[in-house]
């Protein structure tokens, strides 16, 4: 991303780094800051990429990239003629005073927005350098953690409000909890909270997106299947959900993904394990005909990706027969749904699809993260069947001890030359 | 540009950092790479043997920084579960600090583009925040209030919204 060719690095020195800024400072204030420098000439302006691609608030301030032409201005001496709340300095009231309030906005908005929403909002009354900072928070948590979260309609009027006086700074993590989640009305709702989540509002320059997407314990509407659209999502966690199985739509910049089905879900029927027993008026296979994948499509373009299904929802089996290539999965876990004696079609399947892929973790019959075996096998290029990645290298069985299903599994791996 | 923290093993110049008050500090490059800033530094040949100067960040927290980054730079990739459960007690232990040493750190991983440590930092102080009456909150972080009464009870009825689903902590208004 950064385009700074061989001979701009010749004169070590001169290159002035300049970051922390606000993101309202524009190129403008900047230049006409730096140019009451004399010599410093802003020659060369870039948004830096963000680490590592996830854009949080912080990062998203200009990463201004500055050459002083012709060296020697002194770094110290700018910066300290920035404005005292754009840079904080060093023990200068160290000794008690309100130190929090001295730093900068985006720090403190990255803060806010590792609260709950409610206690975010309330921080306004702390002072008056609190009064309008929740409207910039860069994440919105209703129910996180809670035993008890509150139904939609319960949180509906803080939710409309907040999301009304927000100011439109990208939100980098939604969590939205419900335990209770009633009727048509609160799934519109509900997709229109996404949306409003997602989509830019006012700001013209920055991305108004979700990066990362945690949605735990919900229930979902019995009779409409939800539909999680919102194509900004880097990383998606949707465990542990009631009712129907939402519906992933395209999620290109998605690098991890995990979909972890541990509950009673609606999406399970005595005479098909894949949802098409074909039954009028099955409730079970009802309203996913017509559109092919559930889950899978949408996490087609993920790296790495968790499926764990430990109830008999059909849904993954369902999305197999309309298998995506993963054109990018290296890393990907599954439980033993996957890999049922002496059915390994689900596996071979989503193997033959998964066309990079490095790395493949099995996590059988074990509970919790401690496992009592592990098993690692590698994978000799030479004489893998065609029927895997080129790129396997390491098969990683995870279980509680080698019993005779494990064994199977290990047999059946076998056969790939793994 | 994750590949950057990959060739923490084959890289093993040290890179020397000077704190605003001027004490030298030196860390692995895998270290230093760790940090935005640092690493484009280093990319456009800015760090000699005298040391980058970071204007804003003084030794108290540079020499944190430098300790958390060479902690995580050395157990970057392909952790196993207990490396991972070890780096998180690590993360835990450091970030028992006082208010002060955590202002320091926020701005400084901030100016610094330290993406975990800024995480770490802001996570701490929102866990200090979470479940406390505003009175408790301008306590622990020295926050004047400078809302006279009347102001106070303005700015409750406008965000009546928000203090209406009460839970246990503030039920100020």
């Amino acid at each position: 991303m950064r385009s700074v060719d061989s001979s701009d690095v010749e004169n070590p020195g001169n290159n002035l780094y300049v970051t922390g800024l606000s993101a309202r400072v524009t190129d403008r204030d900047l230049e006409k800051h730096f140019s009451t420098e004399g010599e410093a000439l802003l020659s060369e302006c870039e948004r830096t990429e963000p680490f590592s691609q996830r854009i949080t608030s912080e990062e998203l301030h200009l990463q201004l990239f500055l050459r002083v032409t012709q060296g020697g201005a002194d770094t110290r001496r700018l910066f300290d003629g920035m404005s005292p709340r754009k840079m904080t300095k060093e023990s200068s009231c160290s000794a008690g005073g309100d130190r929090i309030g001295v730093l900068p906005d985006e720090v403190l908005h990255h803060v806010l927005s590792f609260l709950p929403a409610q206690e975010a909002v309330q921080t306004c009354l702390l002072a008056r350098r609190w009064l309008h900072l929740w409207k910039s928070t860069t994440g919105l948590r209703i129910g996180e953690g809670e035993n008890y979260p509150g139904s939609v309609k319960d949180h509906q009027e803080f939710l409309d409000r907040l999301l009304l006086l927000h100011d439109g700074a990208p939100l980098d993590t939604c969590v939205l909890r419900f335990d209770e989640y009633d009727d048509e009305g609160d799934t519109a709702r509900v997709n229109l909270w996404f949306q409003a989540c997602s989509s830019p509002q006012v700001c013209q320059d920055l991305i108004y997106s979700v990066e990362r997407l945690s949605v735990t314990g919900s229930k979902f509407s019995v009779t409409l299947r939800i539909h999680i659209d919102v194509p900004s999502i880097v990383s998606l966690r949707l465990d542990h959900f009631y009712l129907r199985t939402p519906v992933l739509e395209g999620m290109p910049s998605l690098v991890d993904a995990l979909v972890r089905i541990l509950n009673c879900t609606e999406d399970f029927c005595f005479q098909s394990d894949s949802g098409d027993c074909g039954r009028v008026g099955c409730e079970s296979c009802y309203g996913i005909k017509d559109n092919n994948c559930v889950l899978l499509e949408g996490l087609s373009q993920a790296k790495t990706l968790v499926l764990i299904n430990e109830y008999r929802s059909f849904i993954f089996k369902r999305d197999l027969k309309w298998c995506p290539t993963f054109t990018k999965l290296k890393t990907l876990l599954l439980n033993e749904y996957w890999c049922v004696p002496d059915d390994f079609s689900a596996l071979a399947c989503i193997l033959e699809h998964a066309l990079v892929l490095e790395n493949l973790i099995l996590h059988l019959y074990s509970e919790g993260p401690k496992h009592a075996m592990k098993i690692k096998g590698n994978c000799h290029p030479m004489d893998r069947s065609a029927a895997i990645s080129g790129h396997l290298e390491k098969v990683e069985i995870r279980c509680e001890a080698v019993d005779k299903r494990v064994l199977k599994v290990l047999k059946h791996l076998s056969t790939f030359n793994i | 540009m994750a590949a950057a923290t990959d060739d923490a093993g084959d890289s093993n110049e040290m890179i020397r950092v000077v704190s605003s008050d001027g004490e030298h500090f030196e860390m692995p490059e895998a270290a230093a790479n760790l940090s935005l800033v640092l690493r484009h530094m280093i990319e456009d040949d800015c760090a000699d043997a005298a040391g980058i100067p970071l204007a804003v960040v003084a030794a108290k927290p540079l020499a944190k920084i430098v300790d958390y980054c060479t902690k995580h730079a050395a157990k970057s990739s392909g952790l196993t579960i207990e490396e991972a459960e070890e780096l998180k007690r690590f993360d835990a232990e450091f970030i028992e600090v006082d208010t002060d040493m955590l202002y320091d750190l926020l701005v400084a991983a901030d100016f610094m583009g330290v993406e975990g440590l800024s995480k770490l930092a802001v996570q701490r102080t929102a866990d200090l925040i979470k479940g406390k009456t505003p009175e408790q909150n301008r306590e622990t972080f020295g926050i004047v209030n400078d809302f006279t009464p009347e102001e106070e009870e303005e700015i409750c009825k406008e965000n009546e919204w928000a203090f209406q689903i009460t839970k246990p902590p503030s039920r100020l208004c």
